[in-house]
């Protein structure tokens, strides 16, 4: 559905590529997570999805980028926006408008829907979100967190193919991250398509089931989160395992690749089981 | 040493006290984590450590607040800053000089400091955080980890004997995460008292501090070694807080 052709882009001013000979495809209903290191390219890579580069960012690029065969330099970035949408790193950068329910609005009137059409979507996406509590607030008075599902719901209420996310918990606290996990997983689930560059691997990789790793502007490591992160050698791209791969370590228990704490729990209690028996 | 004597803390403006009764004792050589929902008072009570409480947030104080026996009222913000370094959680909002080296060399030249002891100071300053080589570039150039560095050189220049830091790892990367574990790990061995504010115990965990604090609503509701802390799961998740993968670990195996 999303396919990058031999890519290598540079932005104007920057001596070095951000991104060089990156080929990548995504097929509907993965969950993609991106890993690599601040300023390795992984926004690079999601501003293309929808034609960011090259219609806003300036600069040199080589090799194309097809969203649903279409070209994306011969698209518009509104038009990508139906298929692609985008969900940015700080939440008090996307929202533009003072209350919840207008916020999710905004686009779908820019879309050019009927009222009816656009009441039903904001319904339907606080529900789907769990915030339908959240409707008639201020977007001024929103927690971190619930600014980042906002700025989600107004993505979805869009209807792309694809929901692509830089970094969504990187300025939340622990607990607002897992729920945008955990929401994420749950959109998966139900269809939705997700593409999302994160340093939290411990919320996200339990959730995703392909993982690739950038490294200065190159797909260095592509598989299933677990054969990555257990084979330890992503280390050297800076990306760490998270905790519950070094516990799995610890104890003994790396053939089950667990991910997240419940599955090392399970596969601690099975192996205390199988030492007693 | 620093403390903190029964103080509550209500902003202008605002109905509820932002710190109710707070009392604690901070060393130097020590490392300290401070924990706590969102809006449990943690940036709070940084603020009240180099005085920018009452200094700069107006609001009604009770209690005090002693540096080295001083009481941070009867002191300036300057005279305070030589003991407390303040570092915020996105500094990199303020970087206005043209190179690294200006920008940290910015605080000790407004605080009086001879030229001599100032070209002294933003080297060590730099050498710590490692950034004496990108002394030449723009603050704006650097990487979020460097620029994260480079918040923590700006005020180590000032040669403060305290670092107090809000949530140092928000937005930061694992390499980035790891180096500043290094840093302040080396600020606690020269004698130095380090202060984090932190959601992040999983990173907290790894730097190993000597005392952790945990706040809500304004209130300290717990304060100790951190291994008594992080193994009450139940007190922690009912704060907003997720404790350390390791101790969750320890605590659902011994209920099965």
């Amino acid at each position: 559905m999303l396919k990058i052709e031999d890519v290598t882009f540079r932005y104007e001013g920057s001596k070095r590529p951000a991104l060089s000979e990156v080929s990548l495809e995504i097929d509907r209903g993965e969950f993609l997570l991106i890993a690599g290191l601040s300023g390795s390219g992984k926004s690079t890579l999601l501003r293309l999805l929808n034609g960011l580069i090259p219609h806003f960012y300036r600069g040199e690029m080589k090799g194309k980028v097809l969203v649903d065969g279409v070209d994306t330099r011969e698209a518009s970035v509104a038009q990508l926006s139906k298929k692609v949408g985008l969900v940015f790193q700080n939440p008090d950068n996307q929202i533009v408008t003072l209350r919840v329910d207008r916020e999710i609005a905004f686009g779908l009137e820019n879309l050019g829907l009927p009222r009816d059409e656009i009441v039903g979507r904001i319904d339907e996406v606080l529900k789907k979100l769990g915030i339908e509590h959240l409707r008639k607030r201020s977007t001024a008075e929103l927690s971190g967190g619930e600014k980042q599902l906002v700025a989600i719901a107004s993505v979805l209420a869009m209807k792309p193919d694809v929901i692509v996310l830089d970094e969504p918990t990187s300025e939340l606290d622990p607990f607002s991250s897992a729920r945008i996990a955990k929401v994420l997983g749950n959109l998966n689930r139900e269809g939705v398509t997700v593409v999302v560059a994160e340093h939290r691997l411990d919320l996200f990789a339990p959730k995703a089931n392909r993982m690739i790793v950038i490294s200065n502007g190159r797909i260095v490591r592509e598989g299933h989160p677990r054969e990555l992160l257990y084979r330890g050698d992503i280390s050297l791209h800076g990306v760490r395992p998270p905790s519950v791969v070094k516990l799995a370590r610890k104890y003994g228990v790396v053939g089950a690749q667990p991910l997240a704490v419940g599955e090392l729990i399970v596969a601690l209690r099975r192996g205390v089981r199988i030492d007693r028996s | 040493m620093i403390e903190v004597e029964e103080v509550t803390f209500k902003y202008e403006g605002s109905g509820i006290n932002a710190l109710r009764d707070v009392s604690l004792e901070l060393e130097r050589g020590k490392i300290y984590g401070i924990v706590g929902p969102n809006g449990s008072g943690k940036s709070t009570l940084l603020r009240l450590l180099n005085g920018l409480i009452p200094h700069f947030y107006r609001g009604e104080m009770k209690g005090r607040v002693l540096v080295d026996g001083v009481d941070t009222r009867e002191a300036s913000v300057a005279q305070l800053s030589k003991k407390v370094g303040l570092v915020f959680q996105n500094p990199e909002h303020m970087f206005f000089s043209e190179t690294v080296y200006e920008e940290v060399s910015f605080g000790p030249k407004s605080i009086g400091m001879d030229p001599e002891e100032i070209r002294e100071s933003v080297k060590w300053a730099l050498e710590e955080v490692g950034l004496w080589e990108l002394r030449e570039r723009s603050p704006w150039s650097l990487s979020g980890g460097e620029m994260k560095r480079l918040s923590i050189a700006c005020v180590l220049s000032m040669k403060p004997e305290f670092l107090a830091v809000d949530e140092p790892t928000i937005g930061q990367d694992s390499l980035s995460k790891e180096s500043l574990l290094e840093i302040f790990k080396r600020m606690k061995g020269e004698g130095k008292g380090v202060v984090i504010v932190t959601h992040d115990l999983e990173w907290l965990d790894d730097l190993g501090p000597d005392l952790v604090f945990v706040l809500r609503y304004g209130v300290v509701i717990g304060g100790g070694d951190p291994r008594k802390i992080f193994s009450d799961i139940r007190n922690l998740a009912t704060n907003g807080l997720i404790p350390p993968y390791r101790y969750i670990v320890d605590s659902l195996l011994e209920v099965g």
